[in-house]
């Protein structure tokens, strides 16, 4: 090695010394901070923090009680949310500004100050509020406009509407019995709310923090989403083991199809950006179901982790993520191949999937 | 499970009607408190049919069965209100009162307690009034499966004896078992049942002992006791008593998954006591009759058929009441018994095909509802 040849090398030695030492000190205040405390980020960084640009996905994890943050576009998780409660359905406020998630205490059925949707910033993961709702709360959805959030609370057979402006619960509304999946319309104007026990779907005038109208599904009804241009909804039965649609101006269930040889437990359900895919997540089969949006005929079939529970389409259409909570992981489906194209790892049994910038 | 001795017959109280959807409604006892944990469904601006789809419920006083049938058509009730329909609950506590029931007060189905009334008496009762029965407790004398009776929701001795002998064997880690049987037909059917699920187990030596004196039977571990209503597998301890039990059961208020806790959650509140299997089947049977009734009748379920409403005489209801056994009695029926599988009944007896559950419990313990902690599930199926 030449003179100046080890001297470029010392430079750089020297350099990485530097940045070493950096990189240990940020670790250390990383691990002294509590997560989850008052003021404290309630994130570990798990990789480097993606560059602004990539987009994120926010993963609940049940089982290790946390939010695994992932960059998609490398398929890293570069941060673990410590929540310290038993964290699953998860939304992005309108604006991607905020990450709501329902959490729950360990016991069910019993309401304690741990039952809340719980605000986080998007970027910083701090927590930054707690909403109260009823006990054991599960899924909820946010309107387009970001004003009001509609939980289901199961064990009370009600939903309660949050206005975020103020914090508050502005209305309790009796639903069906054990009511479960939430979605709100694309005009953010009419929220429906499935009930497992009394296989019904109630429909909420958001406006007017009203229920409307009840609708009669296939048993034991589970997760909702709309069509983006809110003619039509689509609601997965889990024991009837069926997606069935609903036409939202006449109020009535127009189709209902079975799923897996109505064997497959279908749970999460979602609807791709142009309204020409639906896609569901079968929690026994191990699969997502593909079916045409106006038909519903079954026009694909994707092989993906065990126990596959949340789903989300991403903003162009070209990836569908599935969570699959037994092998703590998320699939990632091609929507042109129809096949998974990548598998990335999260938290212990993991629920709920939001997709974010 | 012993039956509770049958009440007082000869009482003619009769309690009248437990909820109805809407309006104000006199109701005496625990149907006041069960009402008074039904939320109100007021806030649902639909228009109602005037006519109401109307269960009787035929159970001894104070029985679980009876708190669960009250509760589950609570529940039913309280969506048909959200869905514009009209589910209404009279309680009779004797035969007479019931076959009043279907005769005057036109009931659509009968939810019968097999220890209040003999089954088939009144199914043949209900058959000339075009109504249905479900049998949501087996009485002394089976029911079997005359046309009315659409389904028998617990499941029978029988069917008990052969899972628990399947699942015993394993469970207490017994090999030499004895099959204590009590004098008559219905003991020796469910002994012979035993037998088989012993064999099946892989038991080889298996003594068969009619009556029960300790003398007489055999070197043993354990043995399966085929008592008519108390079925029970019995591991023997060093002093040759029971030490512990296990049974076979169709619900038990520890069950958590598939909404079991919210269910039991839901039951305690309005009822003041868990939901053992009684009090489960009892609130299976108007959930099934009443889910069943809202299906044949909505307009916006797809695939069933339209049918009259009682609103339109008697052909429209018996119309009705033939539509809901065709779909109760179809290989497509999707039952939710919050079990975590779809529940269908058995074409050729009626009975309802589901999970049941092994308890094992110390043979000291009371005879509580909650006592126990189940260690396997089995299954009623398709050739079960």
């Amino acid at each position: 090695m030449t003179a100046p040849a080890r001297r470029e090398w010392r430079r750089h030695a020297w350099r990485r010394r530097v940045w070493r030492r950096l990189a240990a000190a940020v670790a250390a205040v990383a691990l002294l901070a509590v997560p989850g405390a008052p003021g404290m980020p309630a994130a570990m960084g798990a990789a480097p923090p993606a560059p602004p640009d990539d987009p994120l996905a926010f993963v609940t994890n049940e089982g290790s009680h946390d939010l695994s943050v992932v960059n998609l576009r490398t398929g890293a998780v570069v941060a673990t949310a410590k929540l310290g409660d038993r964290p699953r359905g998860v939304q992005l406020s309108p604006d991607g500004r905020h990450v709501f998630v329902a959490v729950s205490d360990l016991a069910p059925n019993a309401q304690s100050g741990r039952d809340a949707i719980v605000m986080l910033d998007a970027t910083t993961f701090r927590e930054l509020r707690r909403f109260p709702v009823g006990t054991d709360p599960e899924q909820f959805a946010v309107t387009p406009d970001g004003r009001w959030l509609v939980a289901s609370n199961e064990d009370a057979g009600s939903a309660s509407a949050i206005d975020l402006r103020r914090g508050t619960v502005a209305a309790t509304l009796v639903v069906g019995i054990e009511p479960e999946g939430v979605a709100v319309s694309p005009d953010g104007r009419l929220a429906l709310v499935t009930a497992e026990t009394s296989n019904t779907v109630s429909l909420i005038d958001v406006r007017a923090l009203k229920v409307v109208g009840a609708l009669l599904v296939d048993a034991r009804p589970r997760a909702a989403a709309f069509s983006p241009d809110g003619t039509r909804a689509y609601v997965t039965a889990e024991i009837a083991g069926t997606l069935s649609m609903i036409d939202v101006a006449s109020r009535r269930v127009t189709a209902s199809v079975p799923l897996e040889g109505g064997t497959g437990k279908p749970v999460g359900v979602a609807v791709s950006p142009d309204g020409r895919r639906v896609y569901v997540a079968n929690g026994a089969a191990n699969a997502v179901s593909v079916l045409d949006a106006r038909t519903l005929r079954v026009i694909g079939r994707v092989p993906v982790g065990r126990r596959p529970w949340g789903i989300a389409v991403n903003a162009d259409g070209t990836r569908v993520y599935a969570v699959n909570g037994l092998s703590n992981d998320v699939s990632e489906i091609d929507t042109a191949t129809l096949r998974v194209v990548r598998t990335i790892r999260v938290g212990q049994r993991p629920w709920g999937i939001a997709l974010g910038r | 499970m012993p039956a509770p001795p049958m009440t007082d017959c000869t009482r003619r109280r009769a309690v009248t009607l437990l909820v109805r959807a809407a309006g104000a409604v006199a109701l005496t006892g625990p149907a006041r408190a069960l009402a008074a944990a039904t939320p109100p469904a007021g806030r649902v601006a639909r228009a109602r049919s005037s006519v109401a789809f109307r269960v009787a419920i035929l159970t001894p006083t104070d029985a679980a069965a009876a708190a669960g049938a009250t509760f589950g058509l609570a529940e039913v009730a309280r969506t048909a209100a959200a869905l514009g329909a009209l589910i209404e609950g009279v309680s009779v506590a004797t035969p007479t009162a019931a076959r009043a029931a279907l005769r005057e007060r036109r009931a659509n189905a009968l939810v019968v307690d097999g220890a209040a009334a003999a089954c088939a008496e009144l199914a043949a009762a209900a058959q000339a009034a075009g109504a249905l029965v479900v049998e949501a407790w087996p009485g002394a004398t089976p029911c079997g499966a005359p046309a009315a009776v659409v389904t028998r929701v617990a499941p029978d001795d029988v069917t008990r004896a052969g899972l628990l002998a399947r699942a015993a064997p394993g469970e207490l880690a017994a090999r030499r078992w004895v099959v204590v049987a009590a004098e008559g037909a219905a003991a020796s059917a469910i002994a012979a049942a035993a037998e088989r699920g012993l064999r099946a187990a892989g038991v080889d030596a298996v003594a068969h002992v009619t009556g029960r004196t300790e003398a007489a039977l055999p070197a043993h571990d354990a043995r399966l006791v085929c008592e008519p209503g108390a079925v029970r597998a019995e591991l023997v301890g060093a002093d040759g008593a029971a030490a512990e039990t296990l049974r076979v059961v169709a619900w038990h208020p520890s069950l958590e998954k598939y909404g079991a806790a919210q269910l039991d959650a839901r039951f305690r509140a309005a009822a003041g006591r868990p939901m053992d299997e009684r009090a489960w089947c009892g609130w299976a049977a108007t959930k099934l009759l009443g889910e069943t009734y809202l299906r044949v009748r909505s307009p916006g379920e797809t695939g069933a058929p339209e049918t009259g409403t009682p609103e339109t005489g008697a052909t429209a209801a018996a119309a009705l009441t033939a539509a809901m056994r065709e779909a109760i009695l179809a290989p497509t029926l999707r039952f939710d018994g919050q079990k975590g599988r779809p529940l269908t009944v058995r074409a050729s007896d009626h009975a309802l095909r589901q999970p049941l559950y092994v308890v094992r419990a110390p043979a000291s313990a009371h005879d509580g509802p909650e006592v126990g902690r189940v260690v396997a599930e089995v299954a009623v199926e398709a050739g079960a």
